[in-house]
């Protein structure tokens, strides 16, 4: 290598000397920088997606109310839904897989670290990019699936918010592809020594299934995008009715990917909650290899539901009872899921530190979510509970109390091992006690208004309907949601003040391989690879198990002879610009051609020079050398 | 004594909260149904509801005495490690499938029953047409045989098969006391069927979201017993205020507001805003209906019997002339987004179309 370095054009040459600062960040392939960079960003989203949503329950408040326009209300249900699972539910946990999956399998970085740095980089920017239409004439404002032909300008509002939704999720779709495969590659050819898939961790089982779902799931979505995006720039007729377009190709095609992604968005969340009960209720995950099935069953599943969504569209008897009985065939396995977990707190030891009581809190949410989408299962029952806000608490109580629910737990649970600080318990508790609070009080009388005839998505009602008593209560549980967030705000910004400390390897008396290396986590993450003789074998060098199940203590200290300040020599990653320059390329093209068709000449300008960024970001990726220079 | 206190206290917000809940009417309550359909829907729901009760209550149960019949006691506790228990999972894996094809069963039959229109029953054919943001009927029956807006007319104890046709965007047809929704999508032809069992008003909206005014494209059904529907029938079949109609020709002699109003309404052109972009030579005909009348526009709704008609707007704003008024001097200040122009009307027009309008009883 060191040979042919003196014929490389110096742009080619990977940088070494950043460490810290800005450069460090935007050159890091760390595995554990990327993944606290996407924490950071996704939970920038998720308070402007929460944002939105306050202003959606404050003009909701009342009958009649008027603090936004419908075309601002329009454009808020929209992007609150795509803040929300594009930009903040699947970042986050996508920040768990950056930072736990490589931990948890004992490997020093994920298998392509420049790929997982292109993901960040597309993720940033193509959600600024969706973002955009906010200060350009509007953001996207047909919903969330985006029903053709609605997206077509003839029928809109007049804004061009739909391109950005056409680009923006194109774009993001690739940083979601990339990640998908990464993820893939570095749970199958890198796990330590001895870790066979049935010894893998349900956390990483689940980044596993999501894995593969978001591969398979993303091209979908993919080909809708790009017709969609021809549609409107180009004047195609893939979704024009009058031309002959068919509005339920868009469905179909949209709802192939869209119910696969709701299984993207909470089986993280499940692997999670698998991780924290066994370790608050010092037992191991009762029914392994059974939560492990139930979980690929739910995404190969996902796959065979999707018409569930499409009920009313008018597929006739035969295409509505299939999918009725496809679709509640889906409750078994998540009914395995939670019985196992109540199984794994049986008998044990339940700590209600803040971890644990978001994910009990996880599981009664679930529990709710879950019974309540069985009554829009039956086609003739949802007839009358489709697009009303019956639905809305539905993918509440499943997205709100399941998937953000989940993340907060793994937040509060793994927010020692990458700080060396804990969060404070009580403000975690506070926080706990306003989201549980505020969600029920939020979600739970949607039920009600659903089931009493309010339809989703109006920006008013007439205060002769009789809905407006539960909906200022569910605006009250909103605000007391957002006060939970403020308190959660605050004691990340407190905790962080905090000096660090060195007696945080294990805070939890964890069973997994990310409590048994120091926090936080040295750059290397393991000093040497670990050989793994059975699940949970961190927690077996702790305690030494009979065959009846009786443990006791094994005495520790008798390891701690190397100090933290010994040498190493451990070949690392080295740092890149390309993922950054590359990543910014692909969004910079995707916003010239979402203003392209206001503004042509710039737009296609922008978009060439996006293109050609890319295009020069992927060869310097190419024919940079593995190793910085000077490593010797 | 604290329990006692807190546990009326919540009692008491409870009672408050439904003592408000059910003071309004429902108008558009599933739990309300006052026809078969509706009434089958509501059953299959409460077959659900009560299984899935009965699930909520035996797990929530399961889970909250676990947690604290097993919560930290002691810091040393070391509880013994049970990694599963293979009967109980296959218990727990078969007991939910038996609970699901129990709500199964009743759930596909009613999709085929719901399948098959009844035979033993008269039957009235209507299509109903979806536009940005408001209603088109016309009912086919060749004996009926008559196009009107926004408010649907039916009889009682009458089979109603509604067509759903769109050209435009989806829209969905609701009547929740009546019948759960179905779309009408374009290029797809969706139909359904529903049947009311007693004269009532019944209150329905559109269900997919269809653009800025979706909140305001409502509809409202009124059933008769067939008595009533025949009158309605023979009234709407005859062309309102003939009279008028000879004076909407141009070169009529007809003296009076309303017959000023019949002239503007079919002859005068103007030019005006829509959604924001200059138009001219606009003309209420040209997008409006009056049956008898030359021109039969049809961008708009059919105003043959607008005057007999409660609502304006799509259900948005009562009938009345103060609210016609404003309507037709300004309507994308009373409905947003709307696609009816704001004109430039002279002094005095305004004041003739309502008059006119309001003839067409």
């Amino acid at each position: 290598m060191a040979a042919n370095s003196g014929s490389l054009p110096k742009f080619l040459e990977r940088p070494t000397s950043y460490t810290t600062g800005v450069w460090g960040w935007i050159t890091t392939v760390d595995h554990k920088r990327i993944g606290i960079m996407y924490g950071f960003t996704a939970i920038f989203f998720f308070l402007l997606g929460g944002l939105e949503a306050i202003v959606i329950r404050s003009q909701l408040a009342f009958a009649g109310n008027e603090i936004v326009s419908p075309d601002i209300y329009n454009q808020l249900f929209t992007m609150h839904a795509l803040t929300m699972i594009f930009l903040a539910i699947m970042p986050l946990a996508v920040t768990f897989f950056n930072l736990i999956v490589p931990l948890q399998i004992g490997a020093r970085d994920v298998a392509f670290p420049r790929l997982n740095a292109l993901s960040y980089w597309i993720y940033l920017s193509g959600g600024l990019l969706l973002n955009a239409g906010w200060i350009l004439g509007g953001a996207a404002d047909s919903g969330w699936f985006a029903y053709a032909p609605l997206t077509l300008d003839q029928y809109g509002s007049g804004g061009r918010g739909m391109d950005f939704y056409s680009l923006g999720l194109l774009v993001l779709g690739i940083s979601s592809v990339a990640g998908g495969l990464n993820f893939l590659v570095t749970i199958i050819n890198m796990r330590a020594p001895g870790m066979t898939l049935m010894r893998m961790p349900v956390f990483t089982w689940m980044a596993f299934i999501t894995s593969i779902l978001l591969v398979t799931a993303m091209p979908v979505i993919t080909i809708a995008l790009i017709e969609l995006a021809l549609d409107r720039i180009l004047g195609t007729q893939f979704f024009a009715p009058g031309a002959g377009g068919d509005p339920l190709l868009w469905q179909h095609l949209f709802w192939v990917f869209g119910h696969p992604e709701v299984y993207i968005l909470i089986l993280p969340a499940m692997g999670i909650v698998s991780e924290v009960l066994p370790t608050f209720s010092k037992k191991p995950l009762f029914g392994y290899p059974f939560i492990i099935f139930s979980g690929i069953f739910i995404g190969f599943m996902g796959w065979a539901v999707w018409s569930h969504h499409m009920f009313t569209v008018g597929m006739g008897p035969v295409a509505n009872a299939t999918f009725a009985i496809t679709t509640m065939l889906i409750a078994v396995p998540t009914g395995v899921k939670i019985f196992n977990w109540i199984g794994t707190m049986w008998g044990g030891s339940v700590d209600f530190k803040t971890p644990m009581l978001f994910s009990i809190g996880f599981v009664f949410l679930f529990i709710i979510g879950g019974l309540s989408g069985v009554s829009h299962a039956a086609p003739p029952s949802d007839y009358q509970q489709q697009d009303t806000y019956y639905i809305v608490a539905h993918l509440h109580y499943v997205l709100f109390g399941g998937a953000i629910f989940g993340i907060f737990s793994g937040i509060y649970y793994w927010w020692p091992k990458f700080s060396g600080t804990l969060l404070n318990e009580n403000l975690g508790v506070v926080h706990f006690a306003l989201l549980f609070i505020g969600m029920n009080m939020s979600f739970g009388p949607m039920h009600w208004l659903g089931m009493d005839g309010m339809p989703r998505r109006i920006y008013t009602y007439g205060a002769e309907y009789g809905w407006e008593f539960w909906n200022t209560v569910s605006t009250v549980g909103s605000y007391m949601i957002a006060l939970g967030t403020i308190v959660f705000i605050v004691n990340v910004f407190y905790t962080m003040r905090q000096e660090r400390r060195t007696d945080l390897a294990d805070p939890w008396d964890g069973r997994t391989l990310e409590w048994s290396i120091p926090s936080p986590v040295p750059e290397y993450n393991f000093k040497e690879i670990p050989i793994v003789n059975g699940l949970d074998s961190f927690w077996d060098t702790k305690y030494s198990t009979d065959k009846d199940g009786y443990m006791t203590p094994i005495p520790q200290g008798a390891s701690d002879e190397h100090t933290e300040d010994e040498e190493v020599d451990i070949h690392m990653p080295g740092l890149s610009y390309f993922p950054f320059i590359t990543g910014i390329g692909l969004s910079v093209s995707g916003f010239g051609f979402a203003i392209y068709s206001q503004f042509n000449v710039v737009g296609l300008t922008i978009a060439i020079v996006g293109i050609l960024a890319t295009f020069f970001g992927a060869y310097g990726w190419c024919f940079e050398p593995a190793d910085p220079e000077d490593h010797h | 004594m604290k329990h006692t206190r807190i546990l009326k206290i919540v009692f008491a917000t409870m009672l408050f909260g439904l003592s408000l809940a059910c003071t309004p009417e429902h108008l558009q309550s599933t739990f309300d149904p006052k026809g078969p359909i509706a009434r089958d829907q509501g059953y299959l729901f409460e077959i659900l509801f009560w299984a899935m009760a009965a699930v909520f209550i035996i797990v929530q149960t399961g889970l909250v005495y676990t947690i604290i019949r097993y919560r930290r006691k002691s810091e040393n506790e070391l509880p013994k490690q049970v990694h599963g228990h293979d009967k109980l999972e296959i218990a727990w894996t078969i007991a939910p499938i038996f609970v699901l094809a129990a709500v199964a069963i009743p759930t596909v039959s009613m999709i085929f029953e719901h399948d098959e229109i009844p035979t033993n029953m008269p039957k009235i054919e209507i299509t109903a047409e979806g536009y940005q943001w408001w209603w088109g009927f016309d009912y086919t029956d060749e004996n009926i045989n008559i196009s009107t807006a926004n408010e649907l007319h039916i009889p009682t104890d009458t089979v109603i098969n509604v067509s759903l046709k769109s050209e435009n965007v989806i829209h969905s047809f609701w009547i929740p006391k009546l019948a759960g929704k179905m779309d009408l999508v374009p290029n797809n032809n969706n139909s359904m069927w529903f049947i009311a069992d007693e004269p009532g008003e019944y209150y329905a909206q559109c269900a997919e979201y269809c653009g800025t005014s979706h909140a305001n494209m409502k509809f409202k059904v009124y059933a008769h017993d067939q008595a009533g529907f025949d009158e309605w029938v023979a009234n709407e079949q005859k062309s309102a205020n003939a009279t008028l109609i000879e004076c909407a020709s141009a070169d009529a002699n007809c003296s009076g507001l309303a017959a000023k109003g019949a002239y503007i309404f079919a002859n005068k052109k103007f030019s005006g805003v829509i959604r924001g972009q200059q138009v001219d030579n606009q003309m209420c005909a040209a997008c409006h209906t009056v049956a008898g009348m030359k021109i039969r526009g049809n961008a708009g709704p059919v105003l043959t019997h607008v005057a007999s008609r409660t609502t304006i707007a799509s259900g948005m704003f009562d009938n009345t002339e103060e609210n016609l008024t404003s309507w037709i001097t300004d309507p994308k200040n009373m409905k947003p987004g709307v696609y009816m122009p704001t004109l430039n009307f002279e002094q005095g027009d305004v004041q003739a179309l309502v008059a006119y309008l309001q003839t067409l009883r």
